[in-house]
């Protein structure tokens, strides 16, 4: 009779831990199929991502190349902006004397201070046509590139 | 029919079935492997819990690692993007400073020449005889003068800043 009363505890452990395993496998097949949803959504969102990057990237090394593409139109701007410079000062330089002579009523200073303004312009204006053309032409580059 | 005599000397009915001891060992046994079977059940059924648990783990720790990458990724993403808007607002600038540039060597040309027109006519008044116009004429020319002096340096400055663009887009470039 002890003996009896002993297997049915037993039966009903068993049986517990058939339930309480059962949950458990349950629950894991739930945590599982969450598992599962969630890598799915992680491997879209990487893949969107890498997509992303890699135009991001692509887009900044084309940017990049054809802004270092743009090393001689600058250098040119540079070199023809530096040659005008000084002409503008020495232009400056011949309208302060015409102005002073002319102010001065000193007609040979002015005269004397015209001529040599007339001498340098065509050098100047040449200087500065070189200037737009190479503007121009950097302008023109640096179209595309901008934002 | 035989019959069983009672130690009391009475008569009994004959025995119904098997000893009763029997029939308990042999409901014991049957429960004996009920709960074996079903414990054997609640052990595979944990096993398969645990296996389903594990594969999930291993599915979550695959799932951070995609995300840490994926995390790694918009960080270079945002840089790249903000190193390209970099880049355009360089260029931007360079386009804008060598606009304004050119428009100062306008602005400088076109007050040399007003310059050198008021000095011309204030010579000439002179030239004429005619000192009170030369006069009237002085003091737009000194301003005249000014005027270009400033234009100059207005091109100068001009220069000095379309020279930092072509520092910063060299910068932008990389």
């Amino acid at each position: 009779m002890r003996a009896s009363r002993w297997n049915l505890v037993a039966l009903i452990a068993a049986a517990v831990m058939v339930v309480a395993a059962a949950g458990m496998l349950v629950w894991s097949i739930s945590d599982r199929q969450d598992a599962q949803a969630t890598l799915h959504n992680a491997q879209d969102g990487l893949a969107r991502e890498s997509s992303r990057n890699t135009d991001a990237t692509a887009q900044l090394r084309k940017a990049q190349a054809a802004a270092r593409g743009l090393q001689p139109p600058i250098a040119a701007v540079t070199a023809a902006a530096d040659a005008v410079a000084p002409l503008d000062d020495q232009s400056l330089a011949g309208v302060k004397a015409a102005g002073a002579a002319g102010i001065g009523g000193d007609v040979a200073g002015y005269n004397t201070a015209v001529a040599q303004l007339n001498a340098a312009n065509p050098g100047h204006d040449a200087a500065l046509e070189q200037l737009r053309v190479q503007v121009n032409a950097l302008v023109i580059a640096l179209d595309p590139l901008r934002g | 029919m035989a019959t069983v005599e009672s130690p009391a000397g009475g008569l009994t009915g004959p025995p119904a079935g098997p000893p009763a001891d029997t029939v308990e060992r042999d409901s014991g046994l049957v429960m004996l492997i009920s709960t074996a079977v079903i414990v054997f059940v609640a052990v595979a059924v944990a096993v398969a819990a645990f296996l389903v648990y594990q594969d999930a783990s291993d599915m979550q720790a695959k799932t951070d690692r995609i995300e840490r990458v994926t995390r790694q990724h918009a960080v270079a993403t945002a840089s790249a993007s903000r190193d390209l808007i970099s880049l355009q607002a360089a260029v931007d600038h360079a386009y804008a400073t060598l606009g304004a540039l050119m428009a100062a060597y306008q602005a400088q040309v076109a007050s040399q020449n007003h310059a050198i027109d008021v000095a011309n006519g204030a010579a000439a008044s002179y030239n004429a005889g005619q000192a009170n116009i030369a006069d009237a004429l002085k003091t737009e020319a000194q301003a005249a003068v000014a005027d270009a002096e400033a234009k100059t340096a207005a091109v100068h400055a001009a220069l000095v800043q379309v020279k930092q663009a072509f520092a910063a887009l060299q910068q932008a470039s990389g």
